[in-house]
């Protein structure tokens, strides 16, 4: 077929163009709004920086109705061998993104997984699993600077990781809402450390001291990941023995 | 031009006909232009 090639012309050009996106927008929408769910119209809706042309409120309709994931990042390396995508990048062949609907595939069943909302602290998560994967530079991110402490959702994955769950991966999508996956089987011990308030977890852990250099900075800030896992381990049993200790109100009232 | 030629041709077309290389070259376009025009 032949190629196009974008015309940079002067604004009447442009307007033209832009008007001609605003009208083929508004068919992919009304084709969504009817309930097509696949199609190759599908892949011509950018998943980011569309906001700049006519055609975005129709952009938006779409991703609101079909949301897609513009970036995952995998915790292991095999769960991305067979993604098949054009127009993405990769960055240390760990970590996929795409600004193309459609272009990011997983060879992962989205069935096998459950998903847990981190989209206030996508980043924090994201430099946990790279600092998991022995970049240790990445530390830095795993602390909340007023005060300085371990964020509280550290000391969660710290304590999965501890017990052998770790996430399948991270992903964000097309509406900037982030997730944490993992593995279905995992859901009943994943949700219960979940649930815990991040700010209660943040509350009992000890704070970074001043250190003098590198290696003692590191040294507090392990204490504070530490303090943190404890935490959450204390308030997990806390639950459990709540759970086994059982409710005899009841035979009260039928005695 | 190739724009008025080629390109608002695919524009116009029902969205249900068109093929996996025409979708490609919408987007590339769109995407091009959204970057070069900072004052939508």
């Amino acid at each position: 077929m032949k190629k196009l090639n974008p015309t940079v012309g002067g604004d009447k050009q442009f307007e033209t163009l832009n008007d001609a996106f605003d009208a083929w927008y508004d068919a992919v929408w009304k084709r969504v709004r009817q309930g097509a769910k696949d199609g190759n119209f599908l892949y011509t809706v950018p998943l980011s920086a569309y906001s700049m042309l006519k055609a975005k409120r129709y952009i938006r309709n779409v991703l609101k109705e079909l949301p897609d994931y513009k970036l995952f990042v995998p915790m292991q390396e095999k769960d991305i061998e067979t993604v098949s995508f054009d127009i993405s990048q990769k960055w240390g062949n760990e970590e996929i993104a795409s600004d193309r609907y459609g272009a990011v595939r997983l060879n992962i069943n989205f069935d096998d997984l459950c998903l847990f909302s981190c989209t206030d602290r996508a980043g924090v998560v994201l430099s946990w699993m790279r600092w998991k994967k022995e970049d240790p530079y990445e530390y830095e991110y795993l602390i909340s600077y007023t005060p300085p402490k371990c964020y509280g959702i550290v000391g969660k994955l710290e304590y999965l990781a501890e017990k052998g769950v770790l996430p399948v991966g991270m992903m964000t999508d097309s509406l900037d809402r982030s997730y944490i996956a993992f593995h279905e089987k995992d859901r009943d011990i994943v949700t219960r450390v979940m649930s815990i308030p991040d700010e209660m977890i943040e509350d009992g852990t000890s704070v970074i001291k001043n250190a003098y250099d590198e290696r003692a900075l590191i040294k507090s800030i392990q204490k504070s990941i530490e303090t943190s896992k404890s935490f959450v381990a204390v308030f997990v049993q806390s639950v459990m023995k709540r759970r086994e200790e059982p409710d005899d109100s009841w035979l009260e009232i039928e005695r | 031009m190739i724009f008025k030629n080629e390109a608002s041709e695919i524009l116009r077309k029902d969205p249900r006909k068109v093929t996996a290389g025409e979708a490609h070259d919408i987007y590339k376009i769109f995407y091009d232009k959204s970057r070069e025009s900072p004052c939508f």
